[in-house]
């Protein structure tokens, strides 16, 4: 560092950098398991706090022209300080360089990268264009690629419910064995239980599509240290297109005629092809090891006076305009399926979601809706609502219900997509209408009570009734029941009826698309 | 130690554990108590301050040393099955919970736990009925609010069942030396009325939707394993449209009286008078009587 006041050693910045990693790694897990009801129904931690400082989600947000957001221009804040200090984010705050980091060291053992990374850096670039230009026709995917999204929606869908699985399993079959064996077992399950376990245990849909996407970025580590940073990453390439113009820049502004061990040391291969190798601050993310690895004292510096020409950032201008081409031909391709005209009948979104083009341009698939559902009910969608709604939210009755009293999926959505309701708004707002099915209902197909379907309905009046009729049943003899019937103009969709239905497998109620929401 | 070593070790310690655990504890079948026929007592009390409302029926029962005794451990199993609050009737009120624990407290047990099987969300039942907030009011350490836990649930059979031969019971309230059950009276579109009897579906666990077909005679099955000590029926309010959720106060009757009891069968069918219907017209009073869990004859019952 240029030596204004600073007096730290090389050595204690880079040791700065990783505890730096390491804290907002772990902020980004604490806010992870604040996403979740704490008998308070106003979340009190700022959960989606990351996404707020996501100018890749504030981008495509302004580009489709979805409505302000307030939050999301926090990241204003991150883009001032990119033009200050360069990519700092992907070195110093991103949870996802962390875990790649993290990963890499636990996995694989060092050695050279391939080079291919080097290649393909200009390919995040390409990507953020054409995700970009599939922007302003309301086609939002940021989401898919954003690595805050990557690694919530896989930590929420794969990593937490397996470590909680995993927790729970080992703490049964001790419970089970019995007495010496959970003196210690159950203090550190209640532990657990107080502290980081799920209130009870999650499931998702999609735990292998999303473990096998999360390993495919992992194992790109063993090819070229961060080779998604370098490569993939449409965050990292919109930071770099700001960081090319950062103040604080490196010295000696191209690798060294004598030594040149700063390509080996350098994680992001940040220099230039050519001679001289220029470092390009569009790549370097401060890990700051060149400084801490120099074999010459007070060589290496970062220095806010560098005069040096940079290198420049050439992307091609056919590939350029490849890259937006097919991000605008991607709008018709994706939506050519029958799917995104007539989404699947059985998709029910989180309250207030209804209107599917509003959904799809804002949800950024980032999954925090997922994990603060308080029934575990709302699940990813795969390609029921077409190819772009891959990673959207959907409430699946079967495994959780729209809890009545609860509007935690709004509080955490950080673009809006599911909106902030009061609650009374909320408790109106209709996501779809239970339909019976009368022949596999109990009281219709054996001719005795049930009405569990009844009992449940949260609304008031109930939105399921009964007709109590003389029948024949099956055995010929003539008997009262108590049929149940769906007032369709009370029923808000909310599908507990359909989860607590006794019917095996598909309930005998089911939620679908209500008549009354426009598709 | 080299990792063999280390293994053996292990392997010998849980050996040598299992064994013990075997001869020194042996699994025992629970058998709550008292099996005899409750007398058919039914104390009651009307009046606005409801906490004394608690007070005066179980005093009129002989007060709570009756029911616990010092060093006791106490599982009190109110309806909090609901995410509603309390003036809209769907749960015991948390009032009647406090003053039941206390009572408890005083009487000197060593633990009261506060639970219910929820059928919303736990945590928002818990939270919203008001009742662990009331009862972690208290500050003693004896009581406890505690959520279910899924392992706890032990499958029993259950040997004059006429429907309900096996089913899984909550090992806290089989193993507690005393069992309080507070429901409150609601209509229930399917068995009419839920009361007392009705209350121990909340004690209970396994697929309990699927157990809603024949309903009336497997909440008899199952009060013959679950016996309470003691019920307080909460009448202060009463549900009488859209039970047994509600959600409206119009739904809601204000009765202000709490009746209390060992002969669950006798409270319930005092209770049919608060709706304006007889003891006859509930099919698992009718069943429970039957099963000789206590007496439905309103003639029969005694009112203190």
């Amino acid at each position: 560092m240029d030596n204004h006041g600073f007096t730290l050693s090389p050595r204690a910045w880079a040791r700065l950098r990783r505890i730096s990693q390491i804290l907002f790694f772990l902020f980004f897990l604490f806010l992870f398991l604040k996403a979740e009801y704490a008998g308070q129904s106003i979340l009190t931690w700022p959960v989606d706090l990351f996404f707020r400082f996501d100018p890749l989600a504030l981008t495509a947000h302004l580009l489709a022209r979805s409505p302000l957001v307030k939050g999301l221009f926090w990241s204003l804040a991150f883009i001032a300080l990119t033009l200050v200090l360069g990519r700092f984010f992907c070195g110093w705050v991103c949870p996802l360089g962390t875990a790649l980091d993290g990963w890499r060291r636990l996995l694989f053992t060092p050695r050279p990268d391939a080079g291919v990374a080097a290649r393909w850096r200009r390919g995040k670039y390409y990507l953020l264009f054409g995700l970009l230009a599939a922007a302003p026709f309301s086609l939002n995917l940021v989401g898919l690629f954003d690595p805050l999204s990557l690694l919530y929606r896989t930590l929420a869908i794969v990593f937490y419910p397996a470590a909680a699985y995993g927790v729970e399993k080992t703490s049964l079959t001790l419970y089970r064995l019995g007495a010496p064996f959970t003196y210690v077992s159950e203090p550190l399950y209640q532990l657990s239980k107080a502290t980081w376990l799920p209130f009870r245990p999650l499931v998702y849909a999609l735990p292998f599509l999303t473990l096998v996407l999360f390993a495919l970025v992992v194992a790109a580590e063993r090819v070229d240290r961060r080779f998604w940073c370098r490569a993939l990453c449409p965050l990292g390439a919109l930071y770099g297109l700001v960081a090319r113009f950062a103040w604080l820049r490196r010295r000696p502004t191209a690798l060294c005629p004598d030594c040149g061990d700063c390509t080996e040391i350098c994680k992001m291969a940040a220099f230039a092809p050519g001679k001289p190798a220029r470092h390009l601050s569009s790549e370097c993310q401060l890990c700051l090891r060149c400084l801490e690895q120099c074999r010459e004292a007070d060589r290496v510096a970062f220095t806010w006076r560098a005069k040096a020409p940079r290198a420049p950032l050439d992307l091609g201008r056919r590939q350029v305009v490849t890259a937006l081409a097919v991000g605008a031909a991607a709008v018709p391709l994706v939506r050519l399926g029958s799917l995104a005209r007539r989404p699947d009948e059985f998709l029910i979104r989180p309250p207030g979601a209804q209107n599917e083009a509003e959904v799809m341009s804002r949800c950024i698939r980032c999954g925090q809706c997922l994990k603060v559902c308080l029934t575990n009910g709302l699940q990813p969608v795969l390609w029921e609502a077409g190819l772009e709604g891959l990673y959207t939210p959907r409430l699946l009755p079967r495994l959780g219900y729209c809890e009545y009293s609860c509007n935690l999926c709004g509080q955490v959505c950080p673009t809006g997509a599911i909106p902030a309701m009061p609650l009374d708004v909320k408790q109106a707002t209709t996501l779809g209408t239970a339909f019976l099915n009368q022949s596999r209902c109990i009281p219709y197909t054996e001719a005795t009570d049930c009405l569990v379907c009844e009992e449940h309905c949260p609304v008031s009046p109930k939105a399921i009734t009964l007709n109590e009729q003389e029948v024949i049943s099956p055995q010929g003899e003539r008997v009262r029941v108590k049929l149940p019937v769906v007032l369709t103009d009370r029923c808000i969709g909310c599908g507990q009826c359909e989860y607590v239905c006794p019917v095996g497998g598909a309930a005998a109620i089911r939620v679908k698309k209500s008549l009354r929401v426009e598709i | 130690m080299e990792r063999r070593e280390f293994l053996k070790r292990v392997a010998a310690l849980s050996l040598l554990a299992g064994a013990g655990r075997r001869l020194v504890m042996p699994q025992e079948l629970w058998a709550m108590a008292p099996l005899a026929a409750a007398q058919p007592v039914v104390a009651k009390a009307e009046g606005s301050n409801w906490a004394h409302l608690v007070g005066d029926t179980i005093q009129a029962l002989g007060g709570m040393r009756k029911f616990v005794n010092p060093g006791e451990t106490v599982v009190v199993k109110p309806n909090m099955a609901w995410d509603r609050t309390p003036e809209l009737g769907a749960n015991a009120h948390p009032v009647v919970v406090r003053q039941v624990v206390e009572l408890c407290l005083e009487a000197g047990a060593k633990q009261v736990k506060v639970l219910d099987h929820t059928c919303d969300d736990a945590r928002r039942s818990y939270t919203t009925s008001g009742i662990k907030a009331a009862v972690e009011d208290l500050r003693d350490s004896r009581a406890v609010v505690e959520y279910v836990d899924e392992r706890r649930f032990v499958e029993l059979n259950i040997e004059k069942a006429k429907a309900l031969k096996k089913w899984y019971f909550y090992k806290d309230i089989l193993e507690a030396d005393r069992f309080i059950n507070i429901p409150v009276a609601k209509t229930h579109t399917e068995s009419r009325l839920t009361m007392c009897l009705k209350n121990m579906m909340g004690a209970i666990g396994g697929w309990r939707g699927r157990i809603h077909v024949g309903l009336a005679q497997n909440i008899a099955d199952m009060n013959l394993i679950l016996r309470p000590d003691l019920h307080v029926l909460d009448a202060t309010r009463i549900m009488v449209k859209n039970g047994p959720k509600g959600g409206r106060p119009e739904d809601v009757q204000v009765r202000n009286l709490v009746a209390a009891g060992a002969d669950p069968v006798a409270l319930d069918a005092f209770g049919t008078t608060l709706f304006g219907l007889k003891p006859a017209d509930i099919g698992h009073i009718v069943k429970a009587h039957d099963a000789g869990r206590g007496e439905m004859d309103l003639n029969k019952i005694k009112f203190v």
